[in-house]
């Protein structure tokens, strides 16, 4: 996807910019020790050869061991601003000035910012004078595609609701502010949630802190959707039936990149894309809407792949076969230069007719097509107010406890709590099967509000048929609505978005009421030079009627919530808004319980 | 002509003209003669002490009274130097002879002392700072001084009285250079000299004249050429731009050259063997000398001019001329700049004359106008640029305003002609008359003013106190508001902060917020710090209420001890990093309870510390939970520990521990859990001891399991029992554990148990899973009725599926067959489409 009118890659310029910058501020030849987590988010910013070109010339990991011998001139450490990262970093440097390297100058670079917190940790160890340097390099998002970026922020949710620690709230409103400082001021803000509403208040509060020193960019997004993931948490808990969200589901998408078994890749190891060193080893594919095929498939429900692949497959034949038809020389010329192009078209084709055989196996296996049933028919409402015997005989069966609690949490949620008594029958079987050690675990789930006794009636059935969650007849193969990403259940928070748009909320207020937290509607007063150049043409609004829309996701989204919402996107030509999407992490159901779980000691 | 009354003439087409800036507002009672005057440049303040040399030879007695006015007159301030300000710096002080007073840049007050001592004021009086001219100088006292100005900065040149010259070059960065010692003997003046980046100094001694510099060694002798040499030099001046010098001898020659003396202008005679009382330069053309009430201008062509004055006087040298004050005028004396000359002079057929002559013929009306247009239509742009200049260097707004009306005229002739120089023009010129005022009393001159710039111009109206007129003046010229408004209402506050007020903090917390709201570039942190630094620290805090930056904000705050409000604001900027800071900083300040009871107040700070404390300090973090009562948090805690001992006993205990928490946090479920637990951690301690086999850390499930697979059905009922395992989980275990143990004799007993609560679908699957087709198909048919066909399917039995399904006449049942089929069932598959055709079946 090469960017409709707003393009997060300008994002990504900005922070390439900020670290140029940076990098250029230091004359010689440098090394930077990374911070580990870093390293691969950063990958989407400035690789190993773009940052050699700037004379990074060694690359080391923040940790315990001492540093390799080397003789650049600086060192650089490139780390989060993390306390615990503090300590290593001084280590590191202690051993370092034990081995007498005086010659050097050290720096510290922090993202996405200087904390007070650090710096007098670094004090403590006394070792803030030896940094020559220390600077800020404002990160906030990562790019993940044109209309897609995220915060890599996976403990977001669990740091609101279990540590009672707004942190990522502020980034968030940092992020939002970046966002605006590249693409202007946006003039209109919705959002539903506790959470939506204080980064609201933190973004008016860093609009006064700016002063009058605010960007002059004439608006590009015309409005802001913020979600809180509180307010939907069906979603996440749901089966994504997406291409996209399958493969994170089974194999979990990182910075673009899945890693996949080898086997299957076994037969194409001569062809030199990805890295096979065995069949049996693991190969690493990366996923990029550069990519056509992967573009067009990727958000399709994944019972409409299989036809698509076979189509592309037939049409690689077609392409190879016409060599046959090739009769004069300068036919046969256009035909060989066409096939470095087809080559790649081929091994695209296999590429992901290996991975969507990996995920038919996957389906087939298991529970996989049973839980699902079950999880449909909560979705439905139906039974959902007793202890239901799928669960049971899944528990029974001690099948893994990530479904198994993905179940119950979903149930849960659709009626608003469980019944104390069928809370305490899954509660004590889920110990008694799976060990007294997730006692803590089912103790966060309640804190984070996916398990819970009951608390008045349920909302959810009108909230189903207001926001039409659940649609019969969904088409998989050529979708007339967004229900079609898990096969008959519409993604809440989208449906929210969707009902922004048509009829408005003003129409569905006894819905937002039901929804925990408050609902938003605010407006940004731009400022007046900006305001007459939006009336006098030139506008975004006029430019495309929808205009642009930034839904940003506190707490993470899936993969077919994004789905869902470029649906709506694809149906521009009836007046919706294009969508862009910001998330603080794509999640999916296991990686969003595994956040919430207590860590078990090892 | 009224406009060139003024001037005189001084050579070839060169006129000069004096006219009166100000009348002064001390009124007459002033004789200059007695006093010591001190004038800053750029018609900046007078500062007048009584010359006391003049009245006694001994030491003065008190101390030094020193009043400041404006140019106009107006007093500003008065003071006594302060000895107490000094004793800071030397111990030893013993009241100082004020020898020199000087301006620095910055328009503060430089007084010289005999000590060798510098003292800083502003123009207000207040105390600025202080160094000294070092030992040398003091230990032997200084007989003159000079404050000059340097490259960049202000500096102090010392003579002493071991004829020692010492100077500082930049009195903000006070270091002392020691020149090359002269010969003995009188010397009969001195000055500074300034080059690029050093200064040198000229003196003259006895019938020498010498040139010291830091570099060389030696003085070294320069030899002027005189008409008449043998004379000695009495009294010598340096031009504003240090390019130029006059020397004037003891019979009255007055020399005019350049300032390394190697090129002469001209000599005068002065005809006069008594020395002026000053000599200085009038701009870069002409030098005057000043006696008692004559005032003689001789120009650098060596023509001369006399005036007479009604008082005694002092000259203010300026770059583009002098100013005289005298004890009721104070007069301007300037070159009239010869554009000026151009437009004005009488007979001049300059472009710009002739179009102030058209302009004037044309609002007589009359048709002589269109003869002067004619005679300069082909250069009209020069005649309004002319008039243009002319107007700029007028001081008179009647006249500035006749040559404008000029130079708008011949503008409308040339619609191309770019606006800019005009509206400049007119806009610098509201502003010079505005500062020029008597009320503000700063005679700028146009030229001055270009050189001094705008930025600086309202600097020195802020200094100056005059916040309203820079204001108007930055508006007037939209002037952004970072370096204009804001700027100006800053200063405005810092100052209101240090004046002594009746009102109370929070009313001038408030006032101050009312002018200045959320001016962009505003920083209520430098003027709450200028507040704390004054002693104002209730003002400061009131002030730090509205900065808007929370990160300065928070800091000020717990600078100035404010903790609890500092933690509150940081709690609302919702940044945790300075959350953490203050958190921090409380903890070292405040014993342990104290901070804990503070935080309680602050839910999102409690939460905050409560997360560090789970990393760090988890005794700390229990603390809190036993502070706050909190049964349940201790038990989770307790919980926690558990899962980290890895000795039994531990373990035990502290599960005991969370049992007995639990218990009275009233959390029933949590109780009976965490019970159960302990007592399937003691029965599998028992096991352990038993059967040598790892059975701790199993979950129940996987216990009963394994003695299940162990064939300890006995074991396994036991633990049933105590832990009341349902029937159906217990049978679901047995047939999962049998069939994984191949015990299929166990499994078949267990089917023809009549009491089975789970039907035989698990039987099926079971034994599917473990890969046992054979022993699936055994309970396929004695599934219910509804899974048969699923399950008879899933063992490989299509042709019984396709009978029951047929039976149950369900379409979707045969349709789940038929798509069950493979290749090798083509007879089946055609017979289930042949059923399936039948149009009675259910759907």
């Amino acid at each position: 996807m090469t960017g409709g009118k707003v393009d997060f890659a300008l994002i990504r310029e900005a922070t390439r910019l900020e670290l140029v910058k940076l990098l250029d501020g230091i004359p010689g030849t440098k090394a930077i020790v990374w911070d580990e987590k870093l390293a691969g988010p950063f990958s989407q910013v400035a690789d190993y050869a773009f940052l050699r070109t700037h004379d990074v010339c060694k690359m080391y990991y923040i940790n315990n061991s001492k540093l390799p011998p080397n003789n650049v001139a600086h060192i650089i450490f490139l780390s989060r601003a993390h306390t615990q990262l503090m300590d290593l970093i001084n280590q590191q440097l202690r051993m370092e000035e034990a081995l007498g390297g005086g010659k050097k100058d050290y720096h510290l670079w922090l993202v996405p910012r200087v904390s007070l917190l650090c710096e007098q940790r670094l004090e403590e160890h006394g070792v803030h004078g030896t940094f020559a340097s220390i600077r800020e390099l404002p990160l906030l998002l990562y790019r993940l595609d044109s209309d897609l970026t995220s915060m890599e922020l996976p403990m977001c949710y669990r740091d609101l609701h279990l540590g009672g620690d707004p942190t990522c709230l502020f980034l968030v409103a940092q992020a939002l502010m970046t966002i605006q400082g590249v693409f202007g001021l946006i003039p209109n803000i919705y959002g539903k949630g506790a959470a939506a509403k204080q980064v609201y208040e933190l973004m008016v509060r860093m609009r006064r802190e700016m002063g009058g020193n605010e960007p002059q960019v004439t608006p590009q997004i015309d409005q802001l959707i913020l979600i809180d993931r509180s307010v939907d948490l069906i979603t996440p808990l749901a089966t994504q039936l997406t291409y996209d969200g399958l493969i994170d589901q089974f194999f979990t998408i990182n910075n673009c990149t899945v890693k996949l078994p080898g086997e299957k890749f076994a037969a194409q190891s001569n062809s030199d894309s990805g890295t096979v060193d065995n069949a049996s080893e693991i190969k690493t594919i990366q996923l990029n809407s550069s990519e056509e095929l992967y573009a067009e498939i990727r958000d399709f429900n994944f019972s409409a792949v299989g036809p698509r692949l076979s189509h592309h497959a037939k049409s690689v034949v077609a392409q190879y076969e016409e060599r046959h038809t090739a009769k004069t020389v300068g036919e046969l010329k256009q035909f060989v230069q066409k096939i470095p192009q087809m080559e790649a078209y081929k091994q695209s084709v296999a590429t992901h007719t290996a991975i969507a055989e990996l995920i038919q196996e996957r389906i087939t296996q298991g529970i996989f097509w049973p839980a699902l049933q079950m999880e449909q028919e909560f979705l439905k409402g139906l039974d959902t107010d007793k202890v239901n015997p799928f669960v049971e005989q899944c528990i029974a069966q001690k099948e893994s406890l990530n479904t198994v609690l993905r179940l119950i949490c979903l149930q849960c949620t659709v009626n608003s709590g469980l019944k104390p008594r069928v809370l305490e029958h899954y509660k004590r079987d889920i110990i008694h099967t799976y060990g007294y050690q997730h006692f803590l675990t089912l103790e966060n789930l309640e804190k984070a509000g996916l398990l819970y006794p009951h608390q008045g009636r349920s909302t959810y059935a009108v909230v189903r048929k207001t926001l039409q969650l659940t649609v019969d007849d969904v088409s998989e193969h050529d979708p007339t609505d967004m229900a079609y990403v898990h096969s008959g259940y519409a993604p809440l928070s989208s449906r929210l978005v969707e009902f922004l748009q048509v009829p408005g909320w003003r129409a569905i207020t006894g819905v937002l009421q039901v929804l925990p937290g408050p609902t938003l509607t605010e407006t940004q007063q731009l400022p007046s030079a900006l305001r007459q150049r939006r009336g006098s043409g030139g506008s975004v609004q006029s430019g495309l009627e929808g205009g642009t829309a930034l839904v940003f996701f506190i707490g993470g989204c899936t993969y077919s919530e994004i789905a869902a919402l470029r649906f709506l996107s694809s149906r521009v030509d009836q007046g919706g808004p294009e969508y862009i999407i910001a998330t603080t992490k794509i999640i999916n159901g296991d990686t969003f319980l595994e956040s919430i779980a207590e860590p078990l000691p090892t | 002509m009224a406009l060139i009354s003024d001037w005189t003439q001084l050579g070839d087409d060169v006129f000069y003209r004096k006219h009166e800036v100000y009348s002064m507002d001390w009124g007459g009672g002033i004789n200059l003669a007695d006093f010591m005057v001190a004038s800053a440049p750029y018609g900046g303040p007078l500062a007048l002490t009584r010359d006391e040399s003049r009245f006694t030879k001994t030491h003065q007695t008190g101390k030094p009274l020193i009043f400041i006015f404006s140019s106009s007159g107006k007093k500003i301030s008065s003071f006594k130097i302060d000895p107490s300000a000094v004793y800071f710096v030397d111990k030893k002080w013993t009241s100082g002879f004020l020898l020199t007073l000087g301006w620095s840049r910055g328009e503060d007050l430089v007084c010289v002392q005999e000590d060798g001592a510098v003292l800083l004021y502003d123009m207000f009086g207040n105390y600025q700072h202080t160094f000294n001219m070092g030992q040398e100088a003091k230990d032997t006292h200084i007989q003159s001084s000079q404050v000059f100005t340097s490259y960049r900065e202000t500096g102090v040149a010392v003579l002493t009285k071991s004829n020692r010259i010492f100077m500082v070059n930049n009195i903000h960065e006070p270091k002392t250079r020691k020149y090359p010692d002269l010969p003995g003997g009188a010397v009969n003046c001195w000055c500074v000299v300034r080059e690029e980046r050093h200064s040198n100094v000229l003196v003259s001694q006895g019938r020498d004249l010498l040139l010291l510099n830091h570099i060389d060694e030696r003085p070294q002798a320069l030899y002027p050429q005189w008409n008449e040499p043998g004379g000695s030099v009495v009294e010598m001046a340096v031009s504003s731009n240090s390019r130029h010098i006059a020397l004037l001898s003891d019979s009255g020659k007055l020399w005019i050259g350049s300032s390394d003396i190697r090129i002469k202008y001209c000599e005068y005679d002065a005809k006069s063997q008594v020395k002026p009382r000053q000599l200085a330069w009038c701009g870069t053309g002409a030098v005057v000398l000043l006696w008692e009430v004559t005032l003689e201008v001789v120009s650098v062509n060596g023509e001369a001019t006399s005036y007479y004055l009604d008082s005694s006087s002092h000259l203010a040298q300026e770059a583009d001329g002098v100013r005289v004050v005298g004890s009721t005028c104070h007069d301007l004396l300037q070159k009239v700049p010869q554009v000026v000359v151009d437009t004005l002079g009488i007979g001049s057929m300059a472009p710009g004359a002739l179009l102030l002559d058209a302009s004037k013929r044309f609002q007589e009306r009359s048709t002589q106008a269109n003869d002067c247009l004619d005679m300069i239509k082909d250069s009209m742009e020069e005649a309004v640029n002319q008039c243009l200049q002319a107007a700029q260097h007028q001081y008179q707004p009647q006249a500035q305003k006749m040559l404008l009306r000029a130079a708008l005229f011949g503008k409308s002739f040339i619609p191309e002609m770019n606006p800019e120089p005009c509206k400049k023009t007119i806009f610098t010129l509201r502003v010079l008359n505005a500062v020029r005022d008597h009320r503000v009393g700063l005679p700028l001159t146009w030229s001055q003013m270009e050189h001094l710039t705008l930025p600086v111009l309202l600097d020195r109206l802020v200094h100056r106190r005059f916040f309203p007129l820079a204001l108007e003046i930055a508006n007037f010229l939209k002037i952004p508001e970072t370096d204009g408004t804001s700027r100006i209402l800053a200063h405005w506050a810092c100052f209101k902060v240090l004046q002594p007020s009746q009102k109370s903090d929070e009313h001038i917390a408030k006032e101050i917020n009312s002018k200045l709201g959320y001016t962009p570039g505003i920083s209520y942190t430098d003027i709450a710090n200028r507040a704390d630094q004054a002693g104002r620290k209730q003002l400061a805090i009131k002030l730090i209420e509205y900065e808007c930056r929370a990160k300065e904000q928070v800091l000020v705050l717990m600078r100035l001890g404010e903790d609890q409000t500092a933690l509150r604001r940081a709690l609302q900027s919702g940044d945790t990093d300075l959350i953490y800071t203050v958190l921090c900083r409380l903890r070292q300040k405040l014993s342990s309870g104290d901070f804990l009871m503070l935080i309680r107040n602050f839910p999102v700070a409690q939460a905050l510390h409560m997360r560090s404390c789970q990393d760090l300090d988890t005794e700390q973090l229990r603390d809190i939970l036993v502070q706050e009562d909190d049964f349940l948090g201790q038990g989770l805690l307790r919980v926690k520990e558990a899962y980290n001992s890895s000795r039994a006993d531990t373990k035990l205990a502290a599960l005991q521990g969370a049992a007995e928490l639990f218990r009275r946090a009233k959390h029933e479920t949590h109780l009976q859990m965490t019970e159960e637990q302990i007592k399937l951690y003691r029965w599998q301690i028992r096991l352990e001891e038993n059967q040598q086999k790892p059975y701790t850390d199993k979950s129940l499930h996987d216990t009963i399991h394994h003695l299940l697979l162990d064939g300890q059905i006995k074991e396994a009922e036991k633990l049933r029992t105590e832990f009341k395992i349902s029937e159906k989980r217990y049978w679901w275990l047995r047939v999962v554990a049998h069939a994984q143990a191949g015990h299929w004799d166990e499994l078949a007993a267990l089917a023809k148990n009549k009491k089975n609560p789970i039907g035989f679908e698990p039987f099926v699957e079971v034994c599917l899973k473990t890969g046992n087709k054979l022993e699936a198909q055994k309970y396929a048919s004695r599934v219910k009725e509804e899974n048969k066909v699923s399950c008879l399917i899933k063992c490989g039995l299509l042709e019984e599926a396709t009978k029951i399904a047929h039976e149950q006449r369900s379409a979707s049942s045969l349709a789940e067959v038929l798509a069950a089929c493979g290749p090798q069932h083509q007879a089946l598959q055609s017979r289930l489409q042949q059923l399936l055709s039948d149009p009675s079946l259910k759907s």
